[in-house]
């Protein structure tokens, strides 16, 4: 049974993946546009936009073009950067060294700020205090993550003046503003989610019980309310994943950090074509990949979703 | 609806109202031309002339933020209101229908909401170009999926419904049923949507203006003037602070206002 939904999922995500790389083709092929100009630049001579024509098979039938299009991207080949005049795949290579840096960094903060600091809130028992908290997270998270960036900087870098405003990828601790501020709206939804869940788990029958059996308040809230109350701000982490990942471009984008955002920013000024082509394919399967595995995760530890996709 | 939320919604509303009526009017206000350029009033603070300050062309902040709270408004009450009538159009279509139609329906609504269109919006506008009609066409055909979902499920428990049947045994027909039967019960539910749908809009137009893939310069963005303040951060901080408030106070006046629809939805059903 279950190795048949691991089937589904993965054929479901095949499926998208596929559908991912058609969406990708007509945007950088079909749309509006002649694409020879747009992936050469405007200067391009008329004999280099014919070779490229003739080369891209842009004089093809479109079916040829889309399959030779498929091909390419299942060999990792995302063609060649306009600026740098290198190919995409080495450049997102590169440069997604940090990206991959900001997002576990925002991980952490999201473990710590948005599950294990609400569960510890409880053990205070001070409901005013669990109340501040959490209305504090989700009043930050009112702001987009670029607009959050940009206030954080202004405050702690320039008046505060606790961070140089130039980031330092060297420096462990210039990476805990961005982390923070990424992770901000994330932490506000799962904040939410998990103060409601443990206080209806805390309600519950079983809980009760446990109580009669003698367990403490610290046993009873790890043992049988937050694994209960864990699953759903998981599945919601997982639902907000595309939010998440493209919030990292703008606090790149701010933060001066030097990853795939920063990438994309500088692909967006120079329309720069093939590499958002390339970004584009390489964030939406990684968004679809990880909130597969974030799904099939999730039924491998909660009966209950179990059951809901059976 | 507990009486502070109340009050909320009603000073969300009145924000929203009062943007609006100085965007609209904003030629009219005894205010600078937005693109009126004064190289000896640059990067000046906030003074009487210029209220909220001027930029590093001198240019009034004020203006140029009512000048782009129009722009973007329109933007995102237009791009709202198409994801909601898509959405309206195909989820109801499958939830009334069922069948074979809901199944190849519910089939696309998955597909879209399985495929992070998101990522795709960057690229789609950067090849197509910037012009109003294309920012609405673009995020409203993009982000419509969520409320098809809802509009679906509701029109299939609506649809057993006993007055519905009443109405099919009268022998209305599916387009007046669908009319006059389903559509004004779920009013409650399409203006929550159209809330929730334009912070969704309203925060990913601000973010591709900020990129630079809004309409074109001189004419501003709230993004536009988020990028603007980012670059004179330490030499003139008004223009980051009052931008990203008049952002925020927007947002959360959209939020508060879709959370005051919600809640007086379920308070109806």
């Amino acid at each position: 049974m279950r190795r048949r939904a691991l089937q589904k999922r993965l054929v479901r995500l095949l499926a998208t993946v596929w559908l991912i790389v058609t969406i990708a083709f007509f945007c950088a092929y079909r749309l509006p546009g002649d694409p020879a100009r747009m992936i050469l630049g405007q200067r391009a001579t008329p004999e280099s936009l014919r070779d490229f024509r003739q080369k891209m098979g842009l004089d093809q039938p479109v079916v040829f073009q889309y399959v030779k299009f498929a091909e390419r991207v299942l060999k990792m080949d995302l063609g060649d950067s306009l600026v740098q005049r290198r190919p995409v795949a080495s450049l997102i290579a590169e440069r997604g060294g940090q990206t991959l840096m900001l997002v576990s960094a925002s991980l952490i903060a999201l473990a710590l700020f948005g599950m294990a600091a609400p569960i510890l809130l409880h053990l205070l028992r001070r409901p005013l205090v669990e109340r501040a908290y959490s209305s504090w997270w989700i009043a930050l998270a009112i702001a987009p993550p670029y607009v959050l960036s940009i206030l954080a900087l202004l405050a702690f870098a320039g008046w505060l003046r606790w961070v140089p405003v130039t980031f330092d990828p060297t420096l462990p601790w210039a990476w805990l503003l961005p982390a923070i501020v990424l992770a901000a709206y994330p932490a506000a939804v799962t904040i939410r989610l998990l103060n409601s869940q443990i206080e209806a788990a805390l309600q519950s029958p079983y809980v009760r019980a446990a109580r009669a059996y003698g367990y403490g308040e610290f046993d009873i809230l790890l043992r049988f309310a937050v694994p209960n109350a864990i699953t759903p701000s998981v599945a919601a982490f997982a639902n907000g994943l595309a939010f998440f990942v493209t919030g990292s471009f703008f606090v790149e984008v701010v933060f001066g950090i030097g990853g795939l955002g920063t990438l994309a920013y500088e692909a967006v000024r120079n329309k720069d074509v093939p590499v958002l082509v390339g970004l584009s394919i390489i964030f939406a399967v990684a968004i679809c990949s990880i909130s597969t595995g974030l799904q099939v995760l999730l039924e491998c530890l909660d009966p209950r979703v179990r059951r809901q996709h059976a | 609806m507990h009486k502070a939320a109340r009050s909320l919604t009603v000073l969300a509303v009145l924000w929203l109202a009062i943007l609006c009526l100085a965007a609209l009017l904003s030629s009219w206000l005894p205010l600078p031309d937005p693109l009126a350029i004064d190289l000896t009033a640059a990067l000046s603070p906030p003074a009487p002339g210029h209220w909220l300050g001027t930029d590093e062309l001198g240019r009034d902040l004020l203006a140029r933020l009512l000048a782009a709270a129009r722009a973007t408004l329109l933007i995102t009450f237009s791009a709202a209101f198409l994801n909601v009538a898509l959405g309206a159009l195909l989820g109801g279509i499958a939830g009334f229908f069922g069948g074979w139609l809901d199944a190849a329906m519910s089939f696309v609504i998955d597909l879209f909401w399985s495929v992070p269109f998101l990522v795709f919006v960057v690229l789609i506008v950067s090849i197509t170009g910037v012009s109003p009609l294309s920012l609405i066409l673009i995020i409203g055909l993009i982000n419509w999926v969520t409320a098809a979902r809802i509009i679906r499920a509701e029109t299939a428990q609506l649809k057993g419904m006993d007055f519905v049947r009443t109405a099919r045994a009268f022998g209305f027909s599916n387009r007046e049923v669908l009319l006059h039967e389903i559509l004004p019960n779920l009013r409650a539910t399409l203006m929550a949507l159209a809330a929730f749908s334009a912070v969704e809009v309203l925060t990913l137009e601000t973010g591709l203006a900020f990129l630079g893939l809004s309409l074109p310069a001189p004419a501003p963005t709230w993004g536009g003037l988020l990028a603007d303040g980012l670059n004179y951060l330490a030499s003139a901080w008004w223009m980051a602070i009052f931008t990203a408030t008049v952002v925020i106070v927007t947002l959360a006046a959209l939020q508060g206002l879709s959370r005051g629809l919600e809640a007086a939805r379920f308070a109806r059903n």
